[in-house]
């Protein structure tokens, strides 16, 4: 499990070099560890995109904080 | 909202901080006692004051980094527990610099020497007393703007530590006998100036705390 985890990691790090990749994922482990850049998604609408080191560490929208920090979701 | 357990940690914590640094203001406040009072007896409540500091480092250091790898908090959770460990670590060196003052207060005194603590260095004191105990408000209240006022003292106290190089300089060089005496008076006003650096270092962390933004290192592009 933790072996294919690395295998599809290191594959889209070396895919991101000639591809955009678009990942939707409620991992947010590996969101943070994959993605350049990170959108925050909530019924449908689009709430918050930026870098993904801002969007992790301090987040402008109140609803994208609450998520990350696992406060509703 | 119900309160998680994450949250309750994390409150714990905070409350060990702000304890700890209540100990440290009133550390400083006893080493300069020691200073200005010409009293020894203080220097060894300071000492044992530190050690007492240097355990609780430990202590919130290591809580600190179980929270990290078992929480893996993100955004505001990760900012405050960054922002604990930081100024957890700038107040273990305040307290060294305490015991600093205090033990050169006790070599003044030892040595017998008729002496009053330079205007300047008095004066740079005050100020750095007076910045701790600002920075560790805004800590506790949130409040990034007392934080980021903290900051704008600290080049008083620059300017008074090099005044007061020049003026024990000045000294050293017309009166040999009265070489040892400066050089302790540098060391205090160094610790001082030292102990106002680290308020500004916390006060730092509070803005990054509140704000998410950067502040040190002004001529450096952040992202």
């Amino acid at each position: 499990m933790f072996r294919a985890r690395v295998v599809v990691e290191e594959l889209m790090q070396e895919l991101k070099e000639n591809y955009t990749i678009v990942i939707v994922t409620h991992n947010m482990q590996q969101a943070a560890r994959v993605a350049d850049y990170t959108a925050f998604m909530n019924l449908g609408q689009l709430i918050e995109y930026g870098l993904t080191q801002k969007i992790f560490t301090s987040p402008d929208d109140d609803r994208t904080e609450a998520y990350i920090t696992g406060r509703f979701g | 909202m119900a309160r998680t357990h994450f949250e309750q940690k994390l409150d714990e914590l905070t409350g060990r901080l702000v304890a700890m640094s209540r100990l440290i203001e009133g550390l400083i406040e006893t080493s300069l006692e020691a200073v200005h009072e010409r009293d020894v007896s203080k220097v060894e409540a300071v000492v044992m004051g530190d050690r007492e500091i240097d355990a609780t480092e430990v202590e919130i250091e290591e809580a600190c980094v179980e929270l990290l790898a078992l929480q893996q908090p993100m955004a505001s959770d990760l900012r405050r527990l960054i922002a604990i460990l930081k100024i957890n670590n700038d107040l273990e060196r305040i307290g060294d610099h305490a015991v600093n003052i205090a033990e050169t207060a006790q070599r003044l005194v030892e040595r017998n020497s008729d002496w009053t603590l330079p205007i300047e260095l008095s004066e740079a004191a005050g100020i750095a007393q007076g910045m701790l105990r600002d920075v560790l408000d805004a800590f506790v209240q949130h409040d990034a703007d007392k934080a980021q006022a903290v900051l704008m003292r600290d080049d008083r106290v620059d300017q008074l530590h090099e005044s007061h190089l020049r003026s024990a300089i000045t000294l050293m060089m017309e009166s040999p006998a009265e070489i040892g005496t400066a050089l302790s008076f540098i060391l205090i006003g160094r610790n001082i100036e030292r102990v106002a650096d680290l308020a500004c270092n916390v006060g730092e962390d509070v803005v990054y705390l509140v704000k998410g933004k950067t502040i040190r290192h002004p001529k450096v592009l952040h992202r």
